[in-house]
């Protein structure tokens, strides 16, 4: 036997999405009743009292403030509207005005009638971390006289002073404090049982109408004490994506495809504004059947990604001065940068660095003292000639990024003897450089070799050194004389340890 | 060590303290010269997102930016109109519109810093505790999904995130073809005609106010290569939470206090893109008219480097090879010149 499945809507607002809402849920299910927050304008409750269909019943009973005892009130008068008009209901979901179905009514039956519990959030409220960012038990400990948005200041000092004098508010006892999501899915029989309890158990509703956000503690308290465990499913069926601030995530027309594969009957928070994404939805899940992977409580896709901070490496404008930030120019690729000395010729180092840097991109002397050194591709890429230095030294960072980056390989960058100091530093720091001394001298005095090497040893990551003739460089030490020196044949290759 | 940092601290305070009081002081002297056309600033509800503009004898770019603006989510327009001598707005249509505010500056621009005190004392009177977006008419303000979402969509994330601020860069944009090919009309959003921009060469150095300034594009590309130092800024941080104590310090490039400079925090912030509509057939004639008026930055000295261009040549044609089409904000989207942030 299918089940009957009635709604309570909670809402404080209408505009064209919920109209949608409402008419689909009155397409899908049993009972709907709208419980409209007795502080909006009388025109909202007129336009949800205009949908003329027998199962729908409007009622405005309550004022609903974030955070106050209001909220539960209304799910409680909306619920206990539903099972008087209809008596015969199964299960009773709590939506608000800004959720959604993401699956059709009938997929929704089907699962009921194999799962027959309580869809609800009830974790423990002092062990299971469920507030992302913010108070969690503490919700229960202190009492909150001021309005979060009204009176911040005053609600931040009540919170700190009671937090100061170490105050606990007496619980009343027998009960196993819990906390969730308010949008839940339950049996009318348990609905029966939770009205029963927040109305007749006084002690409890003075508690609770004195907690910080009750909607998220009282009715999960009720059921978590009085539902065995095995028939509560700790899932809301609504679909609710929260930030790394702790704050909703909305969502948007380009997000259709991606609610409906989660493992979710209703999701929140759909943009207000946004009919073209309920229409998809509508059209999508309408009559559908349950998906065959369909896995209650699944998130899927891209969904982890949202509200997450995007990957550093995609962030514009970035710095490239890892003087500063400590930031390589390209986190992504590592590229030769070849040093050469003044009797190293560009032709003789090229030909090196094809012959011996296999798969690597030669690009030339691109910090070369009076002219850019750069291919042709990255010249018209910028729109740049080799005169246009003054850019290059304006910018060097970011010309040495955007070489990195659109090299076709790994560049092989040459870095001349006249080179400016503070940019041979900068690519000295940098650890995704691999770092070539080129050289020919037989006979090395102070100067050039001793400099870059001592400043080499002393960088990240090492450096090779490379003889293109005459193997004698028993003469060349770094200056600081701490670190031993390639010896050998011609091209003999030593590596720093790193 | 540690008395350096607390006077440093207490110098940075002194300074701020500083810059806020002369902005301040600046804006006063603006009411004497500003002269009321059309107000309707009593119709700004509570929770309105508002725009301020500045122009001068930019007639035909006004239809085109109402319409761009009203259609992304502006509640209401200010207009600053600086002794135009076309005719500028037309009252009668602002007196019908309700959503527009139209005041009269004859202060001189130069004086007036650019514009900068002009913007602080209407934003100090007008927007306070509003979101509002601060551009000039050649400015067209692009952020990450706007094809599906709205301006209000927009500000309720940055409202979540805890963001005050959205950095922008500018995209100069120019045609297909010699900038001379095309005119701006008062029918056709610049877009349509204008549609190319530079894809990579921006360059960044740090600012003294936690601030990136961004130079580069086709200015940088065919003006100033001698000079890259003095390329025009192409950062903006137009969209902003306005609280009273708020002041732009340079144009919109620099605003204080000066957290709401830095693009990102820890995370990637929300940024977008000002598209930005200069060339087209009447730059070399501003170009001209501005160099021989010195009203500008450091007396019009980019002016004069467009017109001393047009001295030896009669045609300007910025594309280049990596040129790329603007269609929509994810082109910028998947070039990474603007960022979603939290906001995917």
């Amino acid at each position: 036997m299918s089940k009957k499945i009635g709604v309570a809507l909670i809402v404080h607002g209408f505009d064209a999405s919920s109209r949608l809402l409402v008419e689909r849920l009155v397409r899908d299910y049993d009972s709907i009743v709208i419980h409209v927050d007795t502080s909006a304008a009388p025109q909202v409750l007129e336009s949800y009292q205009a949908f003329a269909s027998p199962n729908v019943l409007v009622i405005n009973t309550r004022h609903v403030e974030w955070g106050r005892w209001g909220i539960v009130a209304a799910t409680l008068d909306a619920i206990a509207a539903s099972l008087d008009r209809t008596p015969d209901l199964d299960y009773i979901a709590v939506i608000s005005g800004s959720c959604y179905p993401i699956q059709s009514a009938s997929a929704l039956r089907d699962y009921l009638a194999d799962h027959p519990f309580d869809y609800i959030e009830a974790f423990d409220i002092f062990s299971h971390r469920w507030v992302l960012d913010g108070p969690q038990a503490e919700r229960l400990y202190w009492w909150y006289p001021f309005d979060f948005w009204k009176h911040r200041r005053l609600f931040d000092v009540a919170y700190a002073i009671q937090n100061k004098l170490k105050i606990r508010r007496r619980r009343p006892s027998g009960y196993e404090y819990a906390i969730g999501s308010q949008w839940c899915l339950m049996r009318a029989e348990t609905w029966r049982r939770v009205i029963d309890k927040l109305t007749n158990d006084r002690l409890l509703v003075r508690f609770m109408k004195n907690v910080w956000i009750p909607d998220e503690t009282a009715i999960q308290t009720v059921v978590r004490t009085i539902v065995p465990e095995r028939e509560i499913v700790q899932t809301s069926p609504a679909l609710y994506h929260y930030n790394c601030y702790g704050r909703p995530v909305q969502f948007f027309a380009e997000h259709a495809e991606l609610l409906t594969q989660q493992g979710f009957f209703f999701a929140r928070k759909l943009a207000t504004s946004d009919v073209a994404l309920r229409k998809e939805l509508d059209r999508l899940t309408e009559n559908a059947p349950l998906p065959r992977d369909f896995q209650l409580g699944k998130r899927t896709g891209a969904l982890s990604r949202m509200g997450r901070p995007t990957d550093k490496k995609r962030q514009f404008p970035k710095l490239n001065n890892h003087f500063r930030t400590g930031q390589a120019p390209s986190r992504v690729r590592t590229y030769y940068v070849v040093f050469c000395s003044k009797e190293v010729t560009e032709a003789e180092c090229e030909q090196w660095c094809r012959r011996n840097l296999k798969g690597a991109s030669y690009v030339g002397p691109l910090f070369a003292y009076s002219e850019i050194g750069a291919p042709e591709w990255f010249c018209q890429m910028l729109d740049i000639t080799p005169n246009d230095f003054k850019v290059r030294d304006a910018f060097p960072h970011d010309f040495l990024t955007l070489i990195v980056d659109h090299a076709p390989s790994e560049p092989a960058l040459v870095i001349p003897q006249d080179t400016k100091a503070g940019l041979v530093d900068r690519i000295v720091a940098d650890t995704n450089a691999r770092k070539i001394i080129l050289f020919r001298e037989t006979k090395i005095e102070d100067g050039y070799l001793p400099w870059i090497a001592g400043k080499l040893s002393r960088g990240q990551g090492g450096y090779e050194l490379h003889q293109l003739q005459a193997p004698d460089v028993a003469a060349l030490k770094p200056d600081n004389d701490s670190l031993p020196v390639a010896q050998g044949d011609c091209g003999s290759l030593r590596l720093n340890p790193i | 060590m540690l008395q350096s940092l607390f006077l440093n601290s207490l110098r940075k305070t002194w300074e701020r303290a500083q810059r806020r009081h002369s902005s301040i002081k600046r804006t006063r002297s603006v009411w004497r010269h500003t002269k009321t056309i059309v107000d309707n600033t009593s119709h700004i509800g509570a929770s309105d997102i508002l725009l301020v503009a500045m122009f001068r004898d930019e007639k035909f770019r006004l239809g085109p930016f109402i319409d761009y603006y009203r259609r992304l989510g502006i509640d209401h327009f200010i207009f600053i109109d600086n002794d135009s001598t076309d005719g500028g707005l037309d009252p009668s249509l602002c007196e019908a519109a309700k959503d527009i505010s139209l005041f009269r500056v004859t202060q001189s621009f130069g004086a007036a810093r650019q514009g900068t005190d002009w913007l602080n004392a209407f934003l100090q009177r007008y927007c306070c505790d509003h979101w509002v977006i601060s551009v000039d008419v050649d400015e067209f303000f692009v952020f990450p999904h706007m094809e599906s979402r709205t301006l209000r969509d927009l500000v309720s994330h940055l409202t979540d995130a805890e963001q005050a601020a959205v950095w922008s860069l500018m995209l100069d944009m120019y045609p297909d073809g010699p900038i001379e090919d095309i005119t701006f009309n008062k029918d056709t959003q610049p877009v349509l005609q204008a549609d190319h921009f530079d894809p990579n060469t921006y360059f960044m150095v740090a600012g003294g106010y936690q601030d990136v300034w961004v130079r580069g594009g086709p200015r940088l590309r065919r003006f100033f290569k001698e000079h890259p130092e003095k390329a025009p800024a192409l950062n903006k941080v137009p969209l902003i939470k306005w609280k009273k104590n708020f002041s732009y310090l340079i144009n919109q490039h620099v605003v204080s206090p000066v957290r709401l400079n830095s693009p990102h925090c820890w995370h990637s912030h929300v940024t977008g893109a000002l598209l930005h509509f200069k060339f087209d057939s009447r730059f070399s004639a501003k170009a001209k008219e501005e160099s021989g008026r010195g009203e500008h930055y450091q007396g019009g000295e980019e002016y004069k480097r467009y017109s001393d261009y047009y001295k030896s040549s009669t045609k300007l044609d910025l594309m280049y090879a990596s040129s790329t089409r603007f269609e929509s904000s994810k082109t910028l989207l998947d070039l990474g010149l603007i960022n979603d942030g939290l906001w995917s």
